[in-house]
């Protein structure tokens, strides 16, 4: 067993991303452990928002246009963080995920809704075991761990390991006052968290981490996350799984009646097919557009395809693997023979359109949209299962309200604004993530 | 037909002018015939821009198919009832075989054509073939050897005999069959017959010369040669050099390393083969020539520098596979001529183009797909 210590007690480890070629330090996990438990006694002396006064602190460091942090990890979503790590967004989600209390990790208050008084404790040690595909999304589940006082350790992923201690170090950079003019440390808070990594085929690690560990969080394919719940663990430990699933979009009518509105849905549609080059959850593959209205689904791909360039400009694309070069074309030959196909002239981007299409559509990632026509936007209820995780829609109020009672009745989550997909947003997999990351006490 | 006259000169005898001012005009003759008798060519070709008539073109401008279209449409540029035979690539990477019909121009072109190119380095007359693989004919073979076998029999046309050294075992291994190779091989260094030893790179390490190596069986076929096809990917994986291979074959069967052959080629432009010249590098002969494109911006490389490779061809007529993107990476080391004065752009294929190792969430999508096919 090998354990990497990448980021613990305060203290970088993991330098660049060389580290674990160059004899890095190894650790073992009962170590680790200590350090986080001994790590989350400053969590709790301090209140929540002491903590999210702290990690706004951080954004600082984490936003410096010339920083280190922003010229590696921009490209790989860093920026959606900062949106995401904002104090008034963080009070707000700790409020919808806590009872409409955050406070409630703090002390016991009265839940005027329950008529009693209630307590949100912290479970113990969350171990996340991290994924490759979106790096920056474990720092969604270990904000919130945080937030909950928690003690945290993070098993990254071996493509880029070096991403998440290079974030944790900033919060040694911050001391805040808190109203009561008390001095709030960064480095003290985030003592209470471990970056570490091992092979994933370690099992002595796999297992020791699971059994260290009181909430289980999985981000991964099917089967990173079939192996880890299959660890053994101890009584009463919460599992929380962010497997693989699939998102669409769909493109009502009420879009379709003029240029301009198909224009500026296309726009947005070309971003949330963009961002994360697709390989989020959140992330669209199939764009279903309603048939039998002034601007065809065919009309619809090509404006996309002109949106999808421009957006190549703004968010220039990431290098691609040659596999995945040829997949993609291959999907363009298939579609320029068979439909049609609109794309960029390198691999940057591609709209594949052919009306004989049906369902949703294998991803080929890399900015690669399917445009499919459907004569009613309902009938994508029957390409809906527990796989499918968000259905982006442009769609009037009323008609998107019927598309969502029926697509979530089948196991999507949720039903964003086109343009809006890639937001991780709270409830996110049907979970409020906070609300599983504590014990619920009442008086 | 025009192909025909560019198996006149020999394969390598050209320089690039020549050979360019050839090779384009019977690209345009093939290509115009395939524009004109696949409509899924010609629209391909029409999005693309790329319109007869196809006078001096540039390689590189020449639409390609993806190697893998092939699985998905049954491409063709000839009637029906033309079609005499269909190729199914092997397929060892992924799971579907492309297909690929063949008329009897295309079949005869083929045959023509290696035969063309195996005597520029063996020499003209029909030799014996000795196939290390499992006989089809007498062993229940599973879809592996079954592509491998497809593949084997397309170099059958250029043996004056041919003859199967191995069997499949209870385990569905492969096995040397000892007995027979001894004997006839006594009867080959006995009579100092010219036969070539032909099997796939691996098969040809890993289950005949290491086992005879380790029985200290030895032959001395001084007078024959080794071709061997399939490429390195597995052997690289464990480590054994093109040097150890040579060797190893060598001194097993007594065979000079300069005449062991590593032959490279693909079902889509069956035929020809690009045979390792003399300073190892594999060349383009007449009918042929490579590009190297970058995988990002599917530009032409500079030559040196690694990319996909695409292979250009006016040999297939039934089919519109003049220009084809392989699944491989590869690069162009030089252009000038090898030491027996072999012309044609010289390149080495360096193994298979890579996946990205982050894989995105959505491929619960191939996976539901792969099961529910099950």
């Amino acid at each position: 067993m090998k354990v990497y210590n990448l980021f613990s007690n305060g203290k970088l480890y993991c330098n660049d991303e060389e580290y674990l070629s160059n004899s890095p330090q190894t650790i073992s996990l009962k170590e680790i452990s200590e350090r986080v438990k001994v790590g989350q006694g400053y969590l709790r002396k301090i209140s929540i928002d002491d903590i999210i006064t702290c990690v706004d602190s951080v954004l600082e460091d984490w936003s410096a246009r010339d920083g280190e942090i922003q010229k590696q990890l921009a490209p790989h979503g860093l920026n959606f963080l900062i949106y995401w790590f904002r104090a008034s967004h963080l009070r707000q989600i700790s409020d919808n995920s806590l009872l409409g209390n955050r406070k409630v990790v703090d002390d016991f208050c009265f839940i005027p809704s329950n008529n009693y008084e209630a307590m949100a404790n912290p479970r113990g040690i969350i171990a996340h075991w991290l994924s490759g595909n979106v790096p920056m999304l474990g720092m969604l589940s270990l904000i919130q761990g945080i937030l909950t006082k928690n003690a945290n350790i993070l098993k990254v992923s071996k493509e880029h390991y070096h991403f998440i201690p290079l974030l944790l170090n900033s919060f040694n950079k911050v001391v805040v006052k808190n109203k009561s003019g008390n001095e709030i440390l960064g480095s003290e808070i985030i003592k209470s968290v471990a970056a570490i990594y091992f092979e994933r085929d370690d099992m002595e690690a796999q297992n020791q981490l699971s059994q260290i560990a009181d909430v289980r969080v999985a981000w991964g394919n099917m089967e990173a996350v079939e192996t880890i719940m299959n660890l053994p663990k101890h009584y009463g430990t919460i599992d929380v799984i962010f497997g693989p699933r699939t998102s669409f979009m769909v493109v009502g009518k009420e879009f379709l009646q003029n240029e301009k509105d198909a224009e500026q849905i296309a726009k947005k549609a070309a971003l949330d097919g963009s961002l994360f080059e697709q390989r989020g959850c959140n992330s669209p593959h199939t764009v279903f557009v309603e048939d039998g209205n002034p601007v065809t689904p065919l009309q619809f791909a090509e404006l996309l395809s002109i949106e999808m360039e421009k957006l190549e400009k703004k968010i220039p694309k990431q290098p691609i693997a040659s596999a995945d070069s040829l997949k993609i074309l291959k999907y363009r030959a298939e579609y320029d023979i068979k439909g049609e196909a609109f794309y960029s002239k390198g691999t940057e981007w591609s709209v594949l359109y052919s009306e004989d299409d049906k369902g949703l559509a294998v991803p080929c990632y890399n900015r690669t949209l399917f445009v499919r026509p459907v004569k009613d936007i309902l009938e994508v209820a029957e390409y809906c299962n527990h796989h499918t995780q968000s259905a982006g829609a442009a769609l009037s109020p009323e008609r998107k309200k019927i598309f969502a009672k029926a697509v979530t009745s089948k196991g999507v989550d949720r039903v964003p604004e086109i343009g809006n997909m890639t937001l991780y947003e709270i409830p996110w997999d049907g979970m409020f993530l906070m609300h599983q990351f504590v014990r619920w006490c009442r008086l | 037909m025009f192909y025909e006259e560019l198996l006149k000169y020999k394969p390598f005898e050209l320089n690039k002018i020549e050979k360019d001012k050839l090779l384009k005009a019977s690209l345009k003759e093939s290509l115009e015939h395939h524009f004109q008798n696949s409509k899924e060519y010609q629209k391909y070709c029409r999005k693309k821009g790329f319109l007869p008539p196809f006078e001096n073109i540039n390689y590189e401008d020449i639409p390609f198919f993806p190697v893998d279209i092939f699985k998905n449409f049954h491409l063709s540029s000839v009637p029906e009832n033309s079609l005499v035979r269909t190729l199914n690539s092997s397929a060892t990477t992924s799971q579907t075989p492309s297909s690929i019909y063949l008329d009897d121009i295309t079949r005869k072109r083929q045959v023509k054509t290696l035969i063309w190119l195996l005597s520029d380095f063996i020499g003209k007359e029909r030799i014996p073939f000795l196939i290390f693989d499992a006989d089809p004919r007498k062993n229940n073979l599973d879809n592996k050897i079954t592509a491998r076998n497809a593949a084997i029999r397309g170099f059958l046309v250029a043996a004056s005999q041919s003859e199967y050294f191995m069997n499949v075992d209870a385990k569905n291994e492969l096995k040397v069959d000892l007995p027979k190779l001894i004997n006839f091989l006594a009867e080959v260094e006995k009579q100092k017959t010219k036969v070539i030893l032909f099997g796939f790179t691996y098969v040809l390490f890993a289950h005949v010369a290491k086992q005879l190596q380790q029985q200290n069986i030895k032959f001395n076929l001084a007078n024959s040669l080794i071709i061997h096809i399939g490429g390195w990917k597995k052997l690289q994986s464990e480590a054994v050099s093109k040097n150890v291979f040579n060797n190893t074959l060598s001194s097993v069967f007594g065979v000079q390393t300069n005449n062991i052959l590593d032959s490279y080629g693909f079902t889509e432009q069956l035929g020809i083969i690009y045979i390792d010249c003399e300073d190892g590098l594999k060349r383009c002969p007449l009918v042929s020539e490579i590009i190297i494109r970058d995988p990002g911006t599917l530009q032409q490389l500079p030559d040196g520098e690694p990319g996909l490779v695409e292979f250009i061809s006016p040999l297939p007529f039934s089919y519109p596979g003049c220009a084809v993107l392989l699944d491989d990476i590869g690069r162009v080391v030089t252009r000038n001529s090898d030491s027996h004065g072999r012309n044609g752009t010289a390149f080495e294929i360096l193994g298979r183009a890579k996946e990205a190792e982050v894989r995105g969430c959505g491929d619960i999508m191939a996976e539901k797909i792969i099961s529910e096919d099950r």
